[in-house]
């Protein structure tokens, strides 16, 4: 077992980043749905083995285990068990090893992917209360991403009633696909119970629509399908502008993760553009998307591509210093050297990438 | 608004050429086909109508088919009317050439849901109606040539017919939004007939492809589909350079309508991150996804970008030359569209004159093969 993690770890190294770290995107995976059975009613255990349920289908698709960027290599238990999947394992690999002051778990694991509308409910709850269970009440460095069955958006919304008040949620987990986009007011329920409950959208990779992730169908590779994913981004951030979703909530915090920042510049740009031009046909939306974008979204830094650090430098000035927020992205493996990352900035953004812009937006 | 006198005729190209548009539309209006249809699909036509499945945007008020309120000609139907668009748009502000993208040809072809025949026969008449009424009434129009992209075998014949009539087709146009992502096996008989004539693709926004326009559904409003014109385009890329196409036909070229380019240099190396991860999908692949840009991704000016601070855009516009993309940005109108863009005006003075002259003049010069910059070999 192995913390050496290139580009990651040597944040730590001496001559690195000596101050606080906040790390807003940390993984971590049910080892098994045996794993949640001590979270369930003995009717669902049985359900689940006389129909063989295992593992949500997307959690495969989404992250093909053996893909390149699912588990760095030197983050694959030896025992040949999933990799984080352990308090342990986590603490040691990530938590310890960039000495982290706070840390956000987000546990993916397809139940967008479960059409059973009473399984979905099952299993999320299993996996929130193993989450408090397993994680949240024993280390208190850690917050995490409640999450919902959002096929059902009565279910999603009764399941933020139920544990939205634990201290250690901070967030709700929407993955970036889903069966409508996220601006429609069909989601406003959950959106109520969202800011009623004072937690943070986390909008992440992954999901299941009711068709493919592009308006041209399905991408053939996997790096294909992950590059564009970009692109659904784009279109549910451009629907919560448009349909007003931050004029009716003016409280409502979105981090967009898992898709890094380099992006976002050009966006916001368009959208101001076309706001310009187009804002009698949305009349409710009474600012500039990019005051929009500053005043209730941030990202993170994970994953930096691969673009030249001066770069990233470049895209984080044009975005303002205040809107990304430090991502280790643990396990996944992407290229990235965040020393020369932070090297490439101004001195004044190192803290609030690190820690601050964090601190600040999820009130940790 | 602008004074369209359509008695002042100056169908003479001036030379030399100084300003060129790789964007403007020609759309047909309800009767401009009819004598272009064979028989059959005339009756079909008037039985059954062209019913392809195009969201019904509502569109910006008071701008018809989200056309300039101007842009209307006495005979009603903005961008039908030659004579019309040429003294608006080419005699008004000293337009050498432009391509002309027909939208109606382009959206009206979704794939399915309408007899292919009918389709095929429907793109005939929208190239023999470019051939006829736009090319005779004046020398600086040029044509993308509408075809059944999604039936390739097809599109082919007519890509063939087209170039046979004249070379004043210049390009194969096709929707953002395909059936599939657009470097799919499916639509290799298109990359082999744009390589052996030597024709680039154009992606125009819009179609409908039979999925939806976001990967989570369909939006709300007009607003949400004119934003994400670009997301086709990146799929497009994506596809097209994952799949091997640019390696096995390594002479084609797209040029992107509409989309924008401020996202291309960030995305380029969105692309290598994800073949630096996934070794095993890009070891298939001859050169690293960014290093594909520059020979094969052209990008238009429309609508132009307008970063916070009008200091960026220079900043913006180097980040893309620093790609090796500074020959591959070109100056386009829109018209007659709502959000048409001015040469006088849309493109930023801050831009070096240099880089002004490329993207007006000479960058579509070449990849049109219009001859060296500043003359019109045709």
């Amino acid at each position: 077992m192995s913390v050496s993690a290139p580009g990651l770890t040597e944040i730590r190294a001496p001559g690195g980043w000596a101050g606080p770290v906040i790390d807003v995107d940390v993984h971590v995976h049910v080892p098994s749905i045996q794993t949640l059975f001590p979270y369930m009613q003995q009717g669902w255990r049985d359900f689940i083995v006389e129909r063989a349920v295992g593992t949500p289908p997307s959690f495969a698709t989404v992250y093909p285990q053996n893909a390149g960027n699912v588990v760095r290599p030197e983050w694959r238990p030896e025992n040949g068990g999933l990799a984080a999947s352990s308090l342990e394992l986590v603490r040691e690999q990530a938590l310890d090893a960039w000495a982290v002051e706070r840390a956000i778990l987000n546990c993916y694991w397809g139940i967008d992917s479960v059409r059973h509308p009473d399984l979905a409910a099952t299993i999320a709850r299993a996996v929130n209360d193993w989450l408090i269970d397993e994680w949240l009440d024993r280390d208190d460095r850690l917050r995490a991403s409640l999450v919902v069955p959002a096929h059902t958006f009565a279910d999603a919304v009764a399941e933020i009633e139920r544990v939205g008040s634990h201290p250690g949620f901070v967030q709700v987990m929407m993955p970036v696909r889903a069966m409508q986009t996220y601006g429609r007011r069909n989601w406003w329920p959950v959106y109520d119970a969202i800011v009623a409950h004072d937690l943070v959208m986390g909008m992440t990779w992954g999901g299941t629509s009711e068709g493919p992730p592009t308006p041209s169908g399905w991408p053939s590779y996997y790096a294909e399908e992950w590059a564009g994913e970009q692109g659904v981004f784009m279109s549910q951030l451009t629907s919560m502008v448009a349909e007003g979703v931050f004029q009716r909530y003016p409280t409502f915090r979105l981090a967009v993760l898992d898709i890094g920042f380099n992006w976002v510049p050009s966006l916001m740009w368009r959208l101001n553009k076309e706001w310009k031009g187009l804002r009698r046909t949305i009349p409710w939306v009474n600012e500039a998307p990019s005051q929009i974008f500053r005043d209730h979204i941030r990202f993170t830094t994970a994953p930096l591509d691969a673009a030249p650090p001066s770069e990233s430098a470049r895209f984080l000035r044009w975005l303002g210093e205040e809107m990304v927020m430090f991502a280790s992205d643990y396990p996944h493996a992407y290229p990235g050297d965040y020393r020369r990352f932070l090297d490439a900035l101004p001195e004044s953004a190192r803290p609030k990438i690190m820690a601050d812009n964090a601190r600040a937006f999820y009130r940790l | 608004m602008t004074t369209v006198a359509l008695d002042a005729s100056t169908p003479a190209t001036r030379q030399p050429v100084t300003l060129i548009d790789v964007d403007s539309h020609n759309i047909p209006g309800p009767s401009s086909l009819l004598p272009y249809l064979e028989p059959q699909w005339l009756e079909y036509l008037q039985h059954y109508g062209v019913r392809s499945r195009h969201e019904a945007d509502i569109q910006p008020v008071l701008r018809p088919l989200a056309c300039r309120a101007d842009s209307v000609p006495p005979s009603g139907f903005p961008g039908s009317d030659p004579r019309f668009s040429q003294a608006q748009l080419l005699d008004e502000y000293g337009i050498d050439i432009s391509v002309l993208n027909n939208i109606l040809g382009q959206i009206n072809f979704p794939g399915g849901n309408q007899p292919v025949p009918f389709s095929a026969g429907l793109q005939r008449a929208n190239n023999d109606w470019a051939m006829y009424e736009w090319f005779t009434s004046d020398p600086r129009w040029r044509s993308s040539i509408c075809v059944t992209f999604e039936e390739p075998d097809l599109a082919v014949q007519e890509i063939v017919r087209c170039t046979d009539m004249s070379d004043r087709f210049v390009s194969i146009l096709v929707s953002t939004r395909t059936q599939k992502p657009f470097g799919n096996p499916k639509y290799e008989p298109l990359f082999e007939v744009a390589s052996q004539l030597g024709l680039p693709i154009t992606f125009h926004p819009g179609g409908t492809a039979m999925n939806n326009s976001t990967g989570s559904g369909m939006p709300s409003y007009y607003f949400e589909n004119h934003s994400t014109y670009p997301l086709g385009t990146l799929t497009a890329i994506a596809s097209l350079i994952f799949e091997g196409v640019l390696d096995r036909w390594p002479g084609l070229r797209f040029v992107a309508i509409e989309a924008g380019w401020s996202w291309a240099a960030p995305f380029a190396w969105r692309l290598n991150a994800a073949a630096d991860t996934e070794v095993v999908e890009a070891s298939r692949l001859q050169r690293k996804p960014s290093e594909y840009f520059a020979d094969h991704f052209w990008f238009t000016t429309q609508p132009i970008e307008e970063p916070e601070d009008p200091a960026w855009f220079v900043e913006a516009y180097d980040q893309f030359a620093g790609l090796g993309l500074a020959e591959n940005i070109m100056y386009s109108s829109d018209y007659p569209h709502w959000d048409f863009d001015s040469p006088r005006t849309a493109i930023p003075k801050a831009l070096p004159d240099t880089a002004r002259q490329a993207l007006f003049c000479d960058n579509a010069a070449r990849f049109y093969g219009f001859g060296a910059a500043g003359t019109d070999r045709r």
